[in-house]
């Protein structure tokens, strides 16, 4: 039988209390400590924009709004949903591929993998595909936001969402010289998945630019949608929906064909492609720089950045960077001599950036004045140039022997 | 004993709370707050969305014919100073700045008694293009056809240019070094960016309606920059040197919308309209005109708007 002391008591009162506050303590600080809920953020920076453009009222029932009709249409990252809104779909994305790209990294009971953009894109790319994950900040150039649904690197027109297979090469390939790496490795049913994963994203922001746009014009009292009423304001949800999907469905016809390349003598090609860089049709000289080094234009923006970015009025960007934007970064003309092209280092992929331009860029389309050979020949130019002399500086020439000397 | 314990308690909770409020404030501020969805209410709309698909558009408020055309016209100006800079031009300087000498801004380009240049004026009123009672026979002959927008010694010869959405541009470059036209609708009309050689044009095709003004730019020359707006109706009118516009055969009979902008203030919300104050709510106003008639605008603006 133990009996205590009045010592001892006191000690076990207190180890009890001690023990009891650090379980509280203990339980508190694991309050909180868990990965945050994955939810789609709403396009605060464009809601701004829209209201200082518009004089958007954008009240806090209108944004609720807001987010009730996108979680209709497009449901939420764990669970998303196709919008069914009369047009067909099945040639963009399938819900099974949605639901492997799609939630938490794991797997279903079958095996399907489960989460491959948590896993693969989300730390640049961000939940919503906003290009804002965790890593963005640090890189330039940054990740790419969806949102706008443009894409640099594709074989459509300026104007025209990428078709599958642009974007397929952009994930099996990854992009040299930027952060995006290659998913060479990944089976060809989850590249798939990621592929249309993208474009649920994309088509999602832009959806929501969208019924911004459309809400900027509203009323303090009126309402996107007011779900005891109904099917009344559906109509001009749907429409806005089905304008952004058919643009996508039609961007699969738009590639640009691509004429046969000309024969003839190589040096020959290459220096009828150096006159017409130096030229003024071409005028490629005029950003790409005196020796092709990406430095003839370096003080202009990308459209990402314009978006929220007026460079005539520098100030304004900090109410948007404090709304999560990131800082503009200047974009900057390729540098030819690296023998590294983000696009694509294939002469096909070499032709479509000059015959198309490069969306979002300042980068524009070749006049209608240079003919497909001289597109072909200013190819052979630019995939020289990092085989010059000019581009290989410490090479054995009596130029380059000062160290001996 | 008693109040040792409790002394030990509320030193526990206070190191406990200050616990807490370490954490606070060591979590990354989650700025903005997002806005949630509700479950329940999402769902109720999807089912609303998804019921009415595919189902037959209902049409739109159905607006009475006009009976008739009238005529606005006015004159904008400008209260006072404005300060007028001029463009940092960074290269082709023998071209872009003839003489040494720099082109003058064009945000805000005001005359000797404050008329004000560049103010769009736009019907905003949704018609329906075929309804001939809506468009006066005058308007057939712009209803397709080029027209001409030109850049000389690195600045666009049209400041704000506004076209029909059916007519197609010719961008020509009358200078002796390439430009390229960035246009940069954010929606309703097709975007572009196309290399122009010296003395060579580019043809744009809006393709469709733009619902405010969009930039064009040169990425060249990256200073350069001018608006433009493509309409599907023929009633807008951009003021010229003199502040003035004038936008003939207007329907009348019926009430219409218009929106009027500007490059620096953007839609024009604050103005005083022949005498009186007056507050065009997101820019816009309206009128319902009496057939033959002439609406006259005398429009004054603070100078604040345009930095004076």
């Amino acid at each position: 039988m133990i009996t205590f002391s009045g010592e001892t008591m006191i000690t076990s009162i207190r180890m009890r209390a001690i023990a009891t506050t650090s379980a509280i303590l203990g339980m508190v600080l694991c309050v909180g400590c868990g990965a945050p809920i994955a939810e789609f953020q709403q396009n605060h920076v464009y809601i701004l924009k829209q209201k200082n453009e518009l004089d958007g009222a954008f009240t806090p029932q209108q944004r609720k709004d807001l987010a009730n009709v996108m979680e209709a249409l497009f449901g939420t990252p764990d669970n998303p949903h196709i919008p069914q809104t009369g047009v067909d779909t099945s040639s963009l994305f399938e819900q099974n591929k949605l639901l492997m790209a799609a939630g938490p990294y794991g797997s279903y009971e079958d095996g399907r993998p489960r989460g491959l953009y948590r896993e693969h894109c989300v730390h640049c790319h961000g939940v919503t595909g906003d290009g804002k994950g965790p890593t963005a900040q640090f890189l330039n150039p940054y990740p790419r936001d969806y949102r706008l649904g443009k894409f640099k690197f594709k074989s459509t027109p300026s104007a025209t969402p990428p078709t599958h297979e642009d974007l397929r090469l952009i994930l099996y390939n990854g992009i040299p010289d930027t952060a995006m790496p290659s998913f060479k490795l990944i089976p060809g049913d989850e590249l798939e998945a990621l592929i249309q994963y993208v474009r649920y994203l994309s088509i999602r922001g832009t959806v929501e630019r969208e019924l911004i746009f459309v809400m900027a014009e509203y009323g303090e009292e009126e309402r996107l949608f007011d779900e005891t009423i109904g099917a009344e304001q559906a109509e001009e949800v749907t429409d806005v929906v089905n304008a952004v999907l058919e643009d996508w469905i039609a961007a699969e016809g738009a590639s640009l064909e691509i004429p046969p390349a000309p024969k003839g003598e190589k040096a020959d090609m290459i220096a009828k492609g150096k006159a017409l860089f130096y030229g003024d049709i071409a005028g490629c000289v005029k950003c790409h720089g005196d020796s092709a080094l990406g430095d003839g234009q370096k003080t202009d923006y990308d459209d990402w950045a314009k978006d929220y970015f007026d460079p005539k009025k520098p100030d304004d960007r900090y109410q948007y960077i404090a709304l999560g934007a990131l800082e503009p970064q200047n974009i900057i003309p390729r540098n030819l001599r690296a023998g590294v092209y983000r696009g694509g280092r294939r002469p096909i992929d070499l032709y479509r950036r000059i015959a198309n331009g490069i969306t979002g860029t300042p980068m524009p389309k070749a006049p209608a004045s240079l003919s497909p050979d001289d597109i072909w020949h200013l190819v052979h130019y630019v995939r020289s140039l990092p085989r010059e002399t000019t581009s290989n500086p410490y090479q054995h020439v009596p130029a380059n022997n000062r160290e001996r000397h | 004993m008693k109040r040792s314990l409790l002394v030990f308690l509320a030193s526990g909770a206070a190191v406990i709370l200050v616990c807490i409020l370490i954490l606070m404030a060591m979590t990354p501020p989650r700025y903005p707050a997002n806005v949630a969805a509700s479950e329940k209410n999402a769902e109720r709309i999807r089912d609303s969305i998804e019921a009415n698909s595919g189902g037959p558009g209902g049409g739109g408020e159905v607006l009475a014919d006009p009976n008739g055309w009238a005529t606005i016209t006015g004159t904008f100006k400008v209260n006072g100073q404005v300060p007028r800079g001029v463009v940092n031009v960074e290269k082709d300087l023998e071209v872009c700045a003839p003489g040494g000498q720099k082109p003058l801004s064009e945000e805000a380009v005001v005359g000797s008694n404050g008329e004000l240049s560049n103010v769009l004026i736009y019907m905003t009123t949704k018609t329906d293009p075929e309804n001939e009672l809506w468009e006066h026979p005058s308007y057939a002959a712009n209803r397709a056809g080029e027209l001409e927008f030109d850049q000389k010694a690195c600045v666009f010869m049209t400041h704000v240019f506004a076209m029909r959405s059916t007519q197609k541009l010719k961008i020509l470059n009358s200078d002796p070094v390439g430009h390229n036209a960035k246009i940069s609708p954010d929606r309703g009309a097709n975007q572009f960016n196309e290399t122009i050689p010296p003395n060579q044009f580019a043809m744009y095709d809006p393709g469709g309606e733009s619902p405010g003004a969009f930039t064009v730019e040169c990425t060249i020359h990256p200073w350069m920059r001018a608006y433009m707006i493509t309409r599907d109706n023929p009633y807008f009118a951009v003021t010229d040197k003199d502040g003035k516009f004038e936008i003939a055969n207007v329907p009348a009979g019926v009430e219409l919308e218009f929106r009027v902008w500007h490059e620096m203030p953007g839609n024009l919300k604050q103005v005083n309209l022949n005498g009186a104050d007056t507050t065009w709510k997101k820019g816009y106003f309206k009128e319902n005109l009496e057939a033959g008639s002439t609406k006259d605008m005398q429009v004054v603006l603070s100078n604040s708007l345009f930095g004076g």
